[in-house]
């Protein structure tokens, strides 16, 4: 879960950074280092799972439902490869920083519920911020953007992540 | 043994190896101070990242040098360090041009044959996935999505390494992030393809969509042949073709404007999935472009 929030936190420094589009190379770089960690830790929680079969079946959901919800985030940083321009990340900046402050929030919160078992608040601030970053996407991105239909995925992404979150939380 | 040249990790070890033979020697010899701060350098220098001989070694030397200056500017007279440094600099020397001209890195070789194996697992990855979104099989994409994480992770990462060849850097970075793009679009597709979709939305894109999976085996077997440096026997077929019938069947069933009305989440996530596959044809295009 660690590996997955940090992954997101580099995702989300390509729309919150300007020089994403000069730099793209030094970017690619970071992503690949934290799309490695992430599918290091899959492999090894993987056979783990595989080592103690006994009793594992909770432990079996878990990991499903993690790795369903690294999809959802690889599914939801499609954005970058669809967004040529950064005028458009500016129009909605704050919502894109809130977004991703609520968002690495949460998977911490999924972290520490799954490693000490601890009661963990529900994210109910993400669902905040999915539905202001919804009301400027109905308000400005469908006019601005050539292809407003990417914006739509993203937020049914958004969406997906918090259902996904919301499960593996009590 | 002709094999095993052909592979860096061997190749590297004799280099070094070669330098050591040279640089044992020349302690015997020439050095200076004969306390094997030849043959320390020689090694030092020759510790780098494939396809970053030069650079990384002149860094490293600079290292060494500002150690050895340091060093015995505090801890001893001042006449060793000119000897130290006759020994270091010959030293260096030595591995630096080693590094270059004995066995030099095949960053050609090593990238292609680095690719080919994450293409090929792609091929399998996407078949899976359309069985997935068209039969429900879940383990056959987790099966193959396994592989896929496995081979992403060995991919070249050092052309991203400071000093990596510059004439070379701009199209192997540029080849290194699509074929990591398409392994991302490919799990983007998978968290797509978990959702049950009605047999009767499926029905209408089925047909095209089996057929785009075989256009993407042919496309990618392409790529790969290209990447062996064996001959095409046909041109490379692409699957604008069977994307554009799947986005005109899909169009005839999608309600009108999609992106304001409250729609279903199926005609979404389908939307998206067949969005998805228009950005795998993308990236696979420019991976031809940037092979040509």
């Amino acid at each position: 879960m660690r590996a997955l929030a940090q992954l997101q936190h580099a995702y989300f420094a390509c729309y919150l950074k300007r020089d994403y589009l000069s730099k793209q190379p030094g970017y690619e770089k970071i992503l690949y280092q934290k799309r490695s960690l992430l599918l290091g830790k899959v492999a090894h929680a993987r056979s783990l799972l595989k080592k103690n079969k006994k009793g594992t079946t909770k432990w079996a959901i878990v990991f499903f439902k993690i790795e369903h919800l690294s999809e959802i985030i690889f599914s939801l940083n499609q954005l970058r490869f669809r967004v040529s321009g950064y005028a458009i990340f500016e129009i909605c900046i704050a919502e894109m920083q809130a977004l991703e402050k609520t968002s690495m929030a949460a998977l911490k919160n999924v972290a520490q519920f799954i490693l000490w078992n601890k009661r963990a608040a529900s994210p109910v601030e993400l669902l905040d911020k999915i539905h202001a970053f919804e009301a400027i996407s109905h308000r400005t991105l469908q006019i601005a953007s050539p292809e407003p239909i990417i914006f739509l995925f993203f937020i049914q992404d958004l969406y997906a992540l918090y259902d996904e979150i919301n499960e593996l939380l009590p | 043994m002709k094999k095993l040249i052909k592979v860096n990790a061997a190749r590297h070890s004799i280099r070094i190896l070669c330098a050591l033979g040279i640089a044992l020697p020349l302690t015997y010899y020439v050095s200076a101070t004969k306390q094997g701060w030849l043959p320390f350098a020689t090694i030092i220098v020759m510790f780098t990242a494939t396809g970053s001989a030069l650079y990384q070694g002149l860094l490293r030397f600079f290292l060494i040098t500002v150690i050895v200056v340091i060093g015995s500017l505090i801890f001893s007279p001042t006449y060793l360090l000119y000897m130290r440094m006759y020994d270091v600099v010959l030293g260096a020397l030595v591995g630096i041009l080693a590094n270059i001209v004995i066995l030099p890195d095949r960053v050609d070789f090593e990238c292609r044959t680095a690719f080919i194996p994450i293409l090929q697992s792609y091929v399998s990855y996407f078949s899976a996935l359309v069985a997935l979104l068209l039969q429900r099989d879940l383990l056959g994409a987790e099966r193959e999505k396994i592989n896929v994480e496995k081979k992403l992770q060995q991919l070249p990462e050092w052309v991203y390494e400071v000093g990596f060849d510059v004439t070379l850097q701009k199209g192997y970075r540029y080849f290194f992030m699509k074929v990591g793009q398409i392994g991302e679009v490919l799990f983007a597709m998978h968290h797509l393809a978990r959702y049950p979709f009605s047999d009767e939305l499926l029905n209408t894109i089925r047909e095209p969509l089996l057929q785009c999976v075989i256009r993407v085996e042919q496309f990618i077997v392409a790529l790969i042949r290209v990447l062996e440096l064996k001959k095409l026997t046909e041109g490379i077929v692409d699957f604008g073709a069977e994307l554009m019938e799947i986005e005109e069947k899909f169009k005839v069933i999608v309600p009108p404007a999609l992106e304001v009305a409250e729609v279903a989440k199926d005609y979404v996530y389908l939307t998206e999935f067949i969005y998805d596959l228009r950005d795998l044809r993308s990236s696979l295009l420019r991976l031809t472009e940037a092979l040509r």
